[in-house]
């Protein structure tokens, strides 16, 4: 476990690790890296998932943007983060929210990774 | 969101969690249990749906707002409760009045609600599903 190219990525929980491993089993070392490239790339850092919540009382949504919720980004935006109360609530849930994104983005890298080696 | 494909790799995801141990089950379960946000959600719009129609305004009546409760007179978002609770009892003039924005946010909520309760029934199907599995 501690010798897998995913350890590297910064603030990962075991719970991103065993899905991580599940989505790319027969992966070749070629594909795992480039796999690697681009989801190092698009997934977002709990750890900094907070930051963002906390930057969201003066940024209302800013965290629901960066997860790629328009929609609810849009609703904090217009009404304060829901008056303070949203905001909150994303404080608390920064985990679920970064990892549900995390999901989404690797189900899509793995098919740019698979777009992009035809064989 | 996901397709048969994601299902196939949640459920790969299961099997294995399920085959490391069998200690952590109970956890499993707990696990399984409702996320936070679709609880808050959920519970928000039941208690505006509940509650008896304000008619007041802000100042003069009990607020869970940290915001009127700090002391602060307005802001963006000021009858946005009111107007979902309006709308949630069909006087959708009212609601109008309270707040612009209430049909909108309505329905982001629910959009919001049928997500993440889509993504708990997914994974409910695959934890049922693993228990033949192991």
């Amino acid at each position: 476990m501690f010798n897998s190219p995913f350890m590297a990525l910064p603030g990962i929980s075991p719970q991103e690790f065993s899905y991580l491993q599940s989505a790319t089993t027969g992966f070749s070392e070629q594909q795992l890296r480039g796999f690697l490239m681009i989801y190092g790339g698009k997934r977002r850092n709990p750890d900094d998932m907070v930051l963002y919540c906390i930057l969201g009382f003066f940024v209302p949504g800013l965290s629901r943007f960066l997860v790629n919720q328009i929609g609810m980004g849009i609703l904090y935006f217009f009404t304060l983060g829901l008056c303070f109360i949203g905001t909150i609530i994303d404080l608390i849930n920064y985990k679920s929210l970064a990892f549900e994104y995390n999901q989404r983005m690797v189900f899509e890298s793995l098919q740019m990774v698979k777009m992009g080696n035809p064989y | 969101m996901f397709t048969h494909k994601g299902k196939i790799y949640d459920y790969v995801k299961c099997n294995n969690k399920a085959l490391s141990g069998s200690k952590n089950k109970s956890k499993m379960k707990t696990r399984g249990l409702v996320s936070f946000e679709l609880l808050i959600w959920v519970a928000a719009l039941i208690l505006l749906a509940m509650n008896s129609v304000p008619e007041v305004d802000a100042a003069d009546h009990f607020s869970l707002c940290p915001l009127a409760n700090l002391g602060f007179d307005w802001c963006p978002g000021c009858g946005l409760g009111r107007s979902l609770s309006h709308l949630l009892h069909g006087e959708v003039e009212q609601s109008l009045q309270m707040h612009w924005f209430g049909i909108p946010a309505l329905m982001v909520l629910l959009y919001r609600i049928f997500s993440l309760s889509k993504q708990e029934l997914v994974k409910r199907n695959l934890i049922r599903k693993e228990k033949y599995y192991v």
